[in-house]
């Protein structure tokens, strides 16, 4: 008996050592230079830039993993290839109401959103919150509109008052601007404008007749306002750098969401993410959810971060010298928030108690659609995946306004064919096989308004709801105050004016009454300042209290401006990857 | 008492077919086929020297979108809508709508349009606006008719009309 027990006792250690040793090898398997959480596109760039460098990268992404071109399934499709023809079968817009309210959420494109149900949060005040899980995340789905920051920007908190001051300025950016527009591939025309200054520019996409109209009236009439078409991440003229990437020329479909077969616009699947892999040193981990940064009390650093497998629910622990959190504004700092240590009770980073705090987002809260009955000789051919632009205006070199800062604004001329269906029978079949021009053009602005970074707009970890992950879920707790209601009204009124005087008539004022979310612009609660007492990331995107965390995504924006945010993500990634990457030479991390 | 009985028997194949709930397969034609929908399709866009709205498919697509495209509400304002076509025919020509002939079936769909209570007509609405679309985003209208091109390459914004 006695024999039988020391046998079973042998085995048993056996066992145990041959875990032990299983386990050591797991753990140097799971040892990284660095980690990215986040493939979006952010995350994308650190990887790239870092892999470039040569460090051996963990790209974590929490949802699966869509590949470039082949994992695109609708987008080729035509019409009548689709069940619904491009739209939604009525339960699925009522089991979300939330993503339904996305403007590119449709039969084509839902396998590329997050679904309310899946991934819920608390709005404790109404907020919708867009996400996109998979590799490449938003980028697949962006409106790829890329507009530099200019000093009048970076230099607004300081200027006006509000926030806190940025660590950096334009021309500290500048050159990772150029970075990131020469690789991804940026049309846009030189227009000259100090505060929204020119790029690396592919030839631009023309003004349309009208616009062109609309841009000289108000050149004459509005010294301080330019009506320029939209710089956006399209390849016009594809250069030796985009054929490497296996890019080519945009085709015009303007069906982009649904992810482009010719790598036409930027995404990281087309574009960060495939080059980071081709180094050799790029590991992409999908379904895997990062619960939460590793601190090590002994070093005094992160040391990797937890994350659970979205398919079995295990938790894994993955090691590295660097960690870039970009998980998208709001989900990296939950991530941060739920890194709770004993040096960190209250979150990764977060000494001061203000991370999650002053989210801001932009304010779409209006919008005009106008008629104009001039240039009925001329019409459009093909199609255009930008639109015009008009750079802030208002409060640029001097507070003059009763708000504070100002808005962008979309705009765009389109002239249409219409049919008469008011028949029916062989009349509307004619008429609908014989379409005539409209007797009009259509015009369409829509304002995109900064907003002022608040205490009071903030997210947190719901202290008692998780997600099926085991997740805390995120409060949200974010809304439009005074400063944007009258920012608006400016916003109609001045556009109101401007369209009058153009000669666009049937003006119709359009009153957009949803939360804020749909901008999908949502940025802060880890943001970037001087002084650790009031901010939680330094000049370089690492946090004050933890060095080798550096956060890269929206949630490091310490303002808004007026601009849509991606470029100066891309730009602020690539910057703080390189500079991570002298540090570790330098063995500053 | 036969056109009590042809109206009854006229609607409850349409009723079994999409009507909200049901246990049909939801996979490409999930339905009954049904007649009075099919005349109405075809009333709305009819077959010609060109190829009409049921031989471009639209029926199958009308009946996909009543089946889950659209809202309980919608669906039922379709129902009703065909339900008051196939009494219009009766009270109009004694006949149902579905043997009428094309001229007939207008005239019939003309008058409902006036006389229909607020749902029936937003139910005609909708049939009429999904037979369009059906129609339009057809594989023969897109390629034949006014051609679609999924990459047109260009963009000029100054072309003067001719």
């Amino acid at each position: 008996m006695s024999w039988l027990l020391i046998a079973i006792t042998v085995v048993l250690r056996l066992n145990n050592l041959s875990m032990v040793n299983l386990n050591l090898k797991a753990a140097v398997k799971q040892k990284y230079d660095a980690i990215v959480v986040g493939s979006g596109i952010s995350g994308g760039w650190a990887a790239k830039e870092l892999t470039e460098k040569g460090l051996k990268t963990l790209l974590i992404e929490r949802g699966r993993e869509v590949k470039h071109i082949e994992d695109y399934p609708t987008a080729t499709l035509l019409p009548f290839e689709m069940k619904h023809r491009g739209q939604l079968p009525h339960q699925v817009i009522e089991e979300n109401p939330i993503v339904s309210k996305c403007y590119a959420f449709n039969e084509t494109t839902a396998h590329f959103f997050v679904k309310d149900k899946e991934h819920p949060y608390v709005q404790e005040k109404p907020f919708s919150w867009i996400r996109a899980y998979q590799t490449g995340g938003k980028s697949l789905l962006w409106a790829r509109q890329v507009q530099r920051w200019s000093s009048f920007d970076f230099e607004g908190p300081a200027r006006d008052g509000y926030a806190v001051e940025w660590p950096i300025g334009y021309e500290d950016l500048a050159p990772w601007y150029s970075h990131v527009e020469k690789f991804a591939g940026i049309s846009g025309n030189k227009d000259g404008l100090p505060h929204l200054p020119d790029g690396e520019f592919l030839p631009p996409f023309p003004l349309n007749c009208v616009e062109k109209y609309f841009s000289e009236f108000v050149a004459q009439q509005y010294k301080d306002r330019q009506v320029i078409v939209a710089r956006c991440a399209h390849i016009t003229d594809p250069q030796p750098i985009h054929f490497q990437q296996g890019r080519a020329k945009c085709q015009h479909r303007t069906l982009c969401e649904r992810g482009c077969p010719f790598g036409g616009y930027f995404s990281s699947n087309a574009s960060t993410i495939p080059w980071a892999m081709k180094t050799g040193n790029l590991t992409l981990l999908s379904n895997a959810l990062v619960a939460e940064v590793i601190f090590d009390e002994k070093k005094n650093r992160a040391s990797g971060v937890r994350v659970v497998d979205t398919l079995t629910g295990e938790s894994k622990e993955y090691f590295a010298k660097i960690i870039f959190v970009n998980a998208a504004a709001l989900n990296s700092n939950l991530i941060l928030l739920n890194s709770k240590s004993n040096r960190f009770p209250n979150g990764l980073g977060n000494d001061n108690g203000l991370m999650g705090k002053y989210v801001a987002f932009h304010n779409y809260k209006a919008g005009i659609n106008a008629e104009y009955e001039g240039h009925l000789q001329i019409k459009t051919d093909g199609r255009r995946p930008t639109s015009g632009y008009i750079p802030r205006f208002r409060n640029l070199h001097k507070q003059e306004m009763d708000f504070l800062r100002g808005y962008a604004t979309s705009f765009s001329a389109s002239r249409n064919y219409g049919t008469d269906t008011s028949d029916i029978g062989e009349n509307l079949k004619n008429s609908l096989a014989n379409p005539s021009l409209n007797g009009h053009w259509n015009i369409g602005a829509g304002m995109m308004g900064e907003t002022i970074p608040k205490i009071t707009n903030f997210v947190a970890l719901d202290e008692k709801l998780k997600d099926a992950f085991g997740m805390p879920q995120l409060r949200i707790s974010v809304d439009y105050d005074d400063n944007d209601h009258k920012m608006t009204l400016d916003f109609v009124d001045q556009f109101s004016e401007m369209f009058t005087k153009a000669g666009f008539k049937n003006l119709k004022i359009r009153n957009v009454n949803h939360p804020p979310g749909l901008d999908i612009h949502e940025m802060g609660g880890i943001r970037m300042g001087k002084d650790r007492r009031t901010s939680l990331l330094n000049k370089w995107n690492q946090l004050h209290e933890c060095p080798n965390v550096f956060v890269t995504d929206g949630s490091c924006m310490t303002s808004t401006s007026t601009q849509n945010p991606s470029l100066t993500y891309m730009a602020l990634s690539a910057r703080a990857a390189n500079y991570a990457v002298e540090a570790l030479k330098k063995k500053l991390l | 008492m036969i056109r009590q009985m042809a109206i009854l028997t006229g609607g409850l194949p349409f009723l079994s077919g999409f009507l909200k709930g049901s246990s049909l397969p939801g996979v490409s034609l999930p339905f009954v086929t049904d007649n009075t929908l099919d005349a109405v399709i075809d009333t709305i866009i009819p077959e010609g020297k060109t190829p009409g709205a049921i031989s471009c498919g639209v029926s199958d697509y009308v009946k996909i979108m009543l089946f889950d495209g659209v809202s309980r509400e919608q669906n039922n304002a379709a129902k009703t809508a065909l339900d008051f076509l196939e009494k219009q025919a009766w009270t109009e020509v004694n006949k149902p709508f579905t043997a009428c002939n094309m001229e007939g079936r207008i005239q019939i769909w003309k008058n409902a349009m006036t006389t229909a209570s607020e749902i029936e007509k937003s139910g005609l609405v909708l049939l009429k606006s999904l037979t369009i679309k059906g129609y339009q985003t057809s594989s023969y209208f897109m390629k034949q008719v006014i051609p679609y091109e999924l990459a047109p390459n260009r963009y000029n914004g100054c072309v003067t009309v001719k």
